[in-house]
């Protein structure tokens, strides 16, 4: 059986298993496939794709300074323009870093267009204390060059959350008890808020991960 | 310019170690998620596709709507307000240059749907779509329009004039 699935999986084909919404998972489809869903007119593939990257796409432009209104304008026109360009992709494998570089391009127009100092964040923060639109614009990293570590950081964070995204609910809490808290919980808590024996978070622990590496396969 | 970075670059996700794959999974809430109305806006890009295809036909232009404010997102203390027997909710659009408010409220009838747009446009129809059930509506002269009998579910709310044709981002009403 596969792993990255959930127990609550009635129909191994229905696409919409996998949607983070439903709590649902099953077969996971990659971006091509979805890509050539949205082409067919698949409605849901379109849900799963926007869904599985919008903390991505909104995440650049919140990287880059802009609150979070202004990062929701350049998330929609960022995916305004993947829906427009869906028939016109010429590697649908590479939605994702198509996305980035749309994101990154959609930020730097509102960044030019606004014509303001943004807040830099701290991912693009430099030593300089007095900022320029300009020096701005300059330090968001173009995610075509080979060495864009930041940009290339926000897609393997993306994927991974995506993945979990994938897990069904009781795994994907416990990951988010384990991991994605700011101040680390400790293991009694966890355990009393899992309902589940202490001694056996470690193990679970481990199961979980390696469903999150399976999908981490497929995505 | 070089990019400084204040974090070590990442972590492959296919580390076949755990703690690895554990580091960048805490290194994950640095993404944000992005507001669900900008999510919904995104995902009823699918369902707009015949009205783009009618604007373009008709030679209209598409302008983007987005969701402003929406009081049902705020709860009673934080909007001051005491409870009632009236519900009313309020919804802020902004579509280029102009606002557009929406409030619903329901009543012994059932759900009413008001709106105003605050531009420069005079004249114009408002039509609204809530799963199976549809209408529509012109303008008043203070660019009002308002709906009743106003069936639950998610709605959908399309304004035009002579120039322009916008669809608002989804909202729900509740049964």
């Amino acid at each position: 059986m596969d792993d990255c699935l959930s127990p609550e999986a009635p129909d191994a084909d229905a696409l919409l298993l996998a949607d983070p919404l439903t709590g649902l998972a099953g077969p996971v489809p990659s971006d091509a496939e979805l890509v050539a869903r949205c082409r067919a007119g698949e409605a849901a593939a379109w849900s799963l794709l926007v869904r599985r990257y919008q903390r991505l796409v909104f995440t650049v432009p919140r990287r880059a300074g802009l609150d979070s209104d202004d990062a929701a304008d350049v998330f929609q026109h960022t995916l305004a323009r993947l829906y427009e360009h869906l028939d016109r992709l010429d590697d649908p494998t590479r939605v994702r870093a198509w996305l980035v570089t749309t994101a990154r391009h959609e930020t730097l127009r509102f960044l030019r267009a606004r014509a303001r100092t943004p807040r830099i964040a701290e991912v693009f923060e430099s030593e300089g204390e007095d900022e320029t639109e300009g020096d701005a614009v300059e330090r968001v990293p173009d995610p075509a060059r080979p060495h864009d570590e930041v940009l290339g950081e926000l897609q393997d964070l993306a994927r991974v959350r995506a993945a979990i995204d994938l897990l069904d609910p009781r795994s994907r809490q416990l990951i988010e008890l384990l991991f994605l808290q700011d101040d680390p919980l400790p293991y009694d808590e966890i355990a009393r808020r899992m309902n589940m024996p202490e001694g056996s978070i470690g193990p679970t622990r481990a199961r979980c991960l390696a469903k999150i590496r399976q999908c981490l396969t497929k995505l | 310019m070089p990019v400084t970075l204040l974090h070590p670059p990442a972590m492959n996700p296919n580390d076949d170690t755990d703690d690895a794959l554990a580091g960048l999974i805490h290194r994950s809430r640095r993404l944000e998620d992005a507001p669900e109305a900008a999510i919904q806006h995104a995902l009823a890009l699918f369902q707009r596709a015949p009205v783009s295809a009618k604007a373009a036909a008709a030679g209209w232009r598409e302008l983007v709507a987005r969701l402003v404010s929406d009081t049902f997102d705020m709860s009673p203390q934080a909007l001051g307000l005491r409870g009632g027997k009236a519900e009313t909710r309020q919804l802020l659009f902004a579509v280029e240059g102009r606002d557009i408010d929406v409030r619903l409220s329901r009543g012994d009838g059932g759900w009413e749907l008001w709106g105003q747009i605050l531009g420069p446009d005079e004249a114009g129809e408002a039509e609204l779509h809530c799963g199976e059930w549809q209408a529509s509506t012109p303008w008043t002269p203070l660019a009002e329009f308002r709906f009743r009998d106003v069936p639950t579910g998610e709605c959908r709310l399309t304004l035009r004039t002579g120039a322009w044709i916008s669809t608002l981002p989804a909202f729900r009403i509740p049964a």
